[in-house]
């Protein structure tokens, strides 16, 4: 016989769900698929934790989502400061959102989490190249794609993030200079479509490669090396294609498809 | 016997500076032992360029600057040798061309044919430096190959060539360089000019805003040591131009010492002036723009006008490379302010102040067409040759080979594999060797 669940209890679970939803809207903003990812995280891996543990939750954010110092501490504090407001100032969560992904497998919630972690960049001052994501979430990644195609992703958010920092409010920017390498590319229309289109979004979200040609994955991060060349000079986009690389290097996938195959 | 005794003279002669062994050989013969001497001291310019050059490209692309160095001085020998001397010093009945010597194998003028095949290899080499990291090898060494058959020879033969009774159309003139400001260093400056004006600044170097960016080299140590080289070498390139006439020759190395050392005050000063950073890459531009523009008129200028030669020339260079840059010419080594500029500059001096001509505008103003001659001359053949090579064979290296360096793409080498902080190419893993043997 199930034990009756204690209103009480309840209620505090409902009121730091509330909460925790609340601060993820506010520091992730739009980036929907990413809050409801992170708060299937909270309700599978949390939610019934001690109060105390919402440090690791919000370090386990980090690390998933390959979170800067800056947004972590930015989470930290807005999770804080929902966390001791009363349960009826604070916005109620989408139930809808969280029964659509409830089911979801871990591997999956862990794969997408760290295919938005382009999202969650984007949100950050990225001056220099993001670190990796973190080897859990990419084993389970690179279980789901191709190696090639991961390290690709992985490489070409890490050159475009000081891109997209530089250039924030100026997207139209980053197009006519994409377009502009594009002459020097033989880069497919349709992956050149795909790049100006995730360039048009912010290049906030995973830069998603399917079934691609090694030959087109290095014409794509060609593309986007002149694009850095174009924004920030040359000596900057070396620097930023040799420490691309060289943090691939760390990922697991890189086992499989050494960066190196992309120079 | 006469050999030894030359040679005995000329290390007399460089030991002691004694001349009392002068009239234990030939003039003709003691031309040209000092001929090949200096010929010796202008060939230490070609790795001088080459350190140079490589020093201020970046890591990835050292190599190819060695190479194209080395490869064009060998090119730039043939070719010269072959058919660019005949045309320079051949019969010039016209004053345009040379029209005999070709192959030339036997005589006494071969002393001089080493010696200006050196020159001609400097004035190929002076392009390399300027459209480093961004032009294929292949159509480079094609370019050179064409500057030295026809285009420096050409020119030469009208200051040089000829004979007093038939002389170039310049030298008839009263036209004066007597190492070759114009003739080596203008034309190579403005054939350079051409080059990067076809070849287009490297990717990334100018941006959307109308700014030039740095693209600082990987090796200033690299640099100012062939900045040395290049100094010591010149010593031989101006005292070697004395046409048996060694009366002068002290001072002719003393004012080429002294522009080089007046080129780094000046660039210091106009640096200082302007309350900018004094940069080493500047400083070495500057001794090499004084020795570039007391080269025509070493022979002729007093050392205290070789001093003010050289401290406006190292004005110059940093004036001529802002320049550049507001244009957005993307020069890697500043070879068109150091040769281009301060070559015709030099050459214009040689019109002012020569102590017996001083302010003669009549001279002043054939030196003018001299050096505005090599300029437009230089320059119009530099685009055309560049411009042609690039709509039939492709000139430019792809953007993909830029980015991952020409030391990669254009020879499998890499100058630095154990020690890239930045690393742009994959690793070689030697497969190039394995299937040389």
């Amino acid at each position: 016989m199930a034990k009756p669940v204690n209103s009480e209890l309840q209620l505090r679970l409902q009121q730091r769900r509330r909460a925790v939803y609340a601060a993820l809207s506010e520091v992730f903003s739009e980036r929907t698929s990413l809050i409801n990812l992170l708060f299937v995280l909270w309700e599978r891996e949390f939610a019934a934790q001690p109060h105390f543990l919402v440090v690791r939750y919000v370090s386990r954010c980090a690390d998933v989502a390959g979170l800067t110092d800056g947004d972590r501490m930015q989470l930290i504090r807005r999770t804080f400061e929902m966390l001791v407001r009363s349960y009826d100032s604070l916005p109620p969560y989408p139930e809808s959102a969280l029964a659509a992904i409830a089911d979801m497998p871990v591997g999956t919630i862990a794969s997408a989490t760290g295919q938005a972690e382009a999202g969650v960049r984007a949100t950050s001052p990225p001056t220099v190249a993001p670190p990796p994501p973190s080897s859990e979430s990419l084993s389970v990644r690179s279980r789901q794609s191709e190696p090639a195609e991961l390290i690709t992703a992985a490489v070409a958010r890490s050159i475009m993030a000081p891109v997209r920092a530089q250039f924030r409010s100026q997207p139209a920017t980053i197009r006519d200079m994409l377009s502009d390498a594009f002459k020097h590319t033989r880069l497919m229309e349709r992956e050149q479509l795909r790049l100006l289109t995730w360039a048009a979004e912010g290049a906030s979200d995973a830069l998603t490669l399917s079934g691609y040609p090694e030959e087109q994955l290095k014409q794509l991060i060609h593309a986007l090396y002149l694009c850095a060349c174009d924004a920030l000079g040359p000596v900057a986009a070396d620097r930023l294609l040799s420490q691309s690389i060289n943090r691939a290097q760390a990922l697991p996938a890189a086992m499989e498809f050494p960066p190196d195959n992309l120079l | 016997m006469r050999h030894l005794k030359a040679v005995v003279f000329v290390i007399a002669l460089l030991c002691s500076g004694s001349v009392l062994a002068a009239e234990a050989v030939s003039q003709p013969l003691l031309h040209s032992v000092w001929l090949v001497f200096c010929a010796s001291l202008v060939l230490m310019m070609q790795p001088g360029f080459a350190l140079l050059e490589s020093g201020f490209s970046r890591s990835k692309n050292a190599v190819n600057v060695l190479m194209k160095n080395f490869s064009d001085c060998a090119f730039a020998s043939i070719g010269f040798w072959a058919v660019g001397y005949g045309l320079m010093f051949g019969a010039n009945p016209s004053g345009w061309i040379g029209t005999d010597q070709f192959l030339p194998s036997h005589g006494d003028a071969l002393g001089n044919v080493l010696f200006q095949t050196f020159f001609a290899a400097t004035a190929a080499t002076i392009i390399s430096g300027a459209v480093a990291e961004r032009i294929r090898f292949l159509p480079y060494l094609l370019a050179t190959f064409i500057v030295v058959v026809a285009v420096y020879p050409i020119f030469g033969s009208w200051v040089w060539g000829g004979t007093s009774e038939s002389p170039g159309w310049l030298r008839a003139l009263g036209f004066l360089d007597s190492a070759g400001g114009s003739a080596v260093h203008a034309v190579g400056g403005f054939l350079a000019l051409g080059g990067c004006l076809v070849l287009g600044p490297r990717y990334g170097r100018c941006g959307r805003d109308g700014s030039t960016r740095d693209i600082p080299g990987h090796s200033l140590p690299l640099a100012s040591l062939g900045a040395f080289l290049l100094w010591i070498g010149w010593l031989g390139f101006n005292a070697g131009s004395t046409n048996a006439d060694f009366s002068d020759l002290g001072r002719i190395v003393l004012n080429t010492h002294l522009a080089a050392a007046a080129g780094i005050v000046g660039a210091i000063g106009l640096q200082a002036l302007q309350r900018k950073p004094i940069l080493m890459t500047t400083v070495i531009n500057g001794a090499l723009g004084g020795l570039v523009s007391i080269t025509a008129g070493a022979k002729y200028i007093d050392p205290a006008g070789a001093l003010l030669i050289g401290l406006f020339a190292g004005a110059i260079v940093v004036l001529g490379s802002a320049l550049l840059r507001r244009f957005q010419i993307d020069d890697v080594v500043d070879a068109v302010p150091v040769h281009g500029f301060c070559g015709i500059y030099g050459t214009l001096m040689v019109g002012l102040l020569p102590a017996d001509r001083a302010f003669d505008w009549h001279f002043l103003g054939i030196q003018a067409l001299g050096a505005g001659t090599a300029a437009l001359w230089a320059f119009a053949c530099g685009w055309l040759i560049f411009t042609l090579i690039d709509k039939t064979i492709g000139i430019r290296a792809p953007t993909d080979h830029e980015q991952t360096g020409l030391d990669y793409t254009e020879h499998y080498e890499l100058g630095y594999p154990e020690f890239m902080a930045i690393r742009t190419h994959p690793a070689v893993d030697g497969r190039a060797s394995e299937g040389q043997s």
